[in-house]
């Protein structure tokens, strides 16, 4: 029966892509790549082409479904034997999911600043100088999306 | 004197000191005289008193006239220390001046060096309308993936990547979740068929209605919770026309 159930998954397709979504994303958690790791997971060639094949998942049309961007750069790491060894260890697994939140909190935080600081700006100006500070604001914004977004997405995107 | 006095080589200095100088020997002179003719009546020398007293009365002149040049000296002297500090606070000022402009060349330059490197970048880039890229920007800050909440704090539970409960309530945990109930299921069934003999015929529709009053029991919360992939693709499929996958020919990129 759970054979069944599998194969009607499999046979259709928008079920199978929902499958292969959820999984890439799963792949941002650390603690679940530790998991795979100790059920010798890795070890299956046929699960590292499956990995290999997930990569579709960074051109443009798929990429707009994820919402975890942490994983495709995990799945990148992933592709080489020597971070799939390495995952076995839990310490490792913790320590990555350490530099992970606190990468997390870090833009939090740089957000912030960037944003008092384009209020400042704001703020401290006088009437004559709405101009010159509207200009000030924008690159600020675009420079706090930018340091945002390049630690996410690898694509290279043009605001128009 | 009065090519000494007149002599622009040596300094006002100079000259009031040679000046004294011989006012002090003739006032030796006159009073020697003076003392010495009180004394013995002598022939006149050739400096007789009244030429000496002349020659003091034209150095006191001449001294006279050096300390008018002495006062104006000073006050040209007063004029050039004025004009001095004026230079060095104008030399102050520059200093810093270029010490500013050394900085907004510097700034500058990087300024430039990252402009440039930016227009490279838009150059190579792939366009897409900003619609799009605000949504997908919209949908990443949502569910906080990447920027963590202004109130996160130790001990909450949110984090940037899917979470057990969240692979729990996904397909891959519905999957996984009938597939440990068939086992037990089996287990059941097996147990059961060792112990009983008598009931076999009535076993297996047992079994099934069991089966499926374990299901339905279970069942119901997990219908309401769908997997947060397929949260993705329901609020993406509002937004457009197409959910066929295997014919691309409808896909349009530009809505999300």
């Amino acid at each position: 029966m759970s054979d069944d159930l599998i194969q009607t998954i499999i046979n259709d397709d928008r079920q199978r892509f929902l499958l292969d979504l959820e999984f890439v994303q799963t792949l941002a958690n650390p603690q679940y790549l530790n998991f795979l790791a100790q059920r010798n997971y890795f070890k299956n060639p046929a699960f590292i082409n499956y990995l290999k094949y997930l990569l579709y998942f960074k051109e443009d049309n798929y990429i707009k479904y994820v919402r975890y961007p942490q994983a495709l750069y995990f799945l990148d790491l992933l592709q080489r034997e020597q971070f799939r060894q390495e995952l076995v260890n839990a310490t490792y697994c913790r320590y990555i999911e350490d530099q992970q939140l606190l990468a997390w909190q870090r833009l939090q935080r740089r957000k912030n600043q960037l944003l008092n600081n384009a209020t400042g700006l704001a703020a401290s100006s006088s009437t004559t100088n709405n101009n010159n500070n509207n200009e000030a604001e924008t690159p600020n914004t675009q420079n706090s999306t930018n340091a945002i977004s390049t630690s996410t997405t690898t694509n290279n995107t043009q605001l128009r | 004197m009065a090519e000494i006095v007149q002599n622009t080589n040596l300094g006002t200095r100079r000259k009031l000191d040679l000046l004294l100088q011989e006012m002090d020997t003739i006032c030796r002179e006159i009073i020697s005289q003076l003392y010495n003719s009180s004394s013995s009546s002598s022939t006149n020398s050739n400096l007789n008193t009244q030429t000496l007293i002349d020659m003091f009365i034209e150095r006191q002149n001449y001294l006279s006239q050096q300390i008018q040049i002495v006062r104006q000296q000073q006050e040209l002297e007063r004029q050039l220390q004025i004009k001095r500090d004026e230079i060095l606070k104008c030399d102050r000022a520059l200093r810093c001046l270029q010490t500013y402009l050394l900085q907004a060349v510097q700034v500058l330059s990087s300024a430039v060096y990252q402009a440039r490197e930016k227009l490279s970048n838009i150059r190579r880039a792939k366009t897409f309308p900003s619609e799009t890229i605000i949504r997908y920007a919209h949908q990443l800050a949502s569910c906080y993936s990447t920027v963590a909440p202004d109130n996160w704090q130790q001990g909450d539970i949110r984090r940037p990547y899917p979470t057990n409960i969240d692979m729990r309530r996904g397909l891959l945990g519905r999957i996984s979740e009938q597939i440990l109930q068939q086992q037990q299921q089996l287990s059941i069934q097996n147990s059961t068929i060792n112990t009983a003999t008598v009931v076999d015929m009535a076993v297996p529709q047992n079994t099934s209605s069991s089966y499926t009053a374990v299901t339905t029991a279970v069942r119901p919360p997990k219908h309401d919770t769908t997997s947060f992939a397929s949260d993705i693709f329901s609020s993406i499929n509002e937004e457009t026309n197409h959910t066929n996958f295997s014919s691309s020919d409808t896909d349009s990129d530009d809505d999300l």
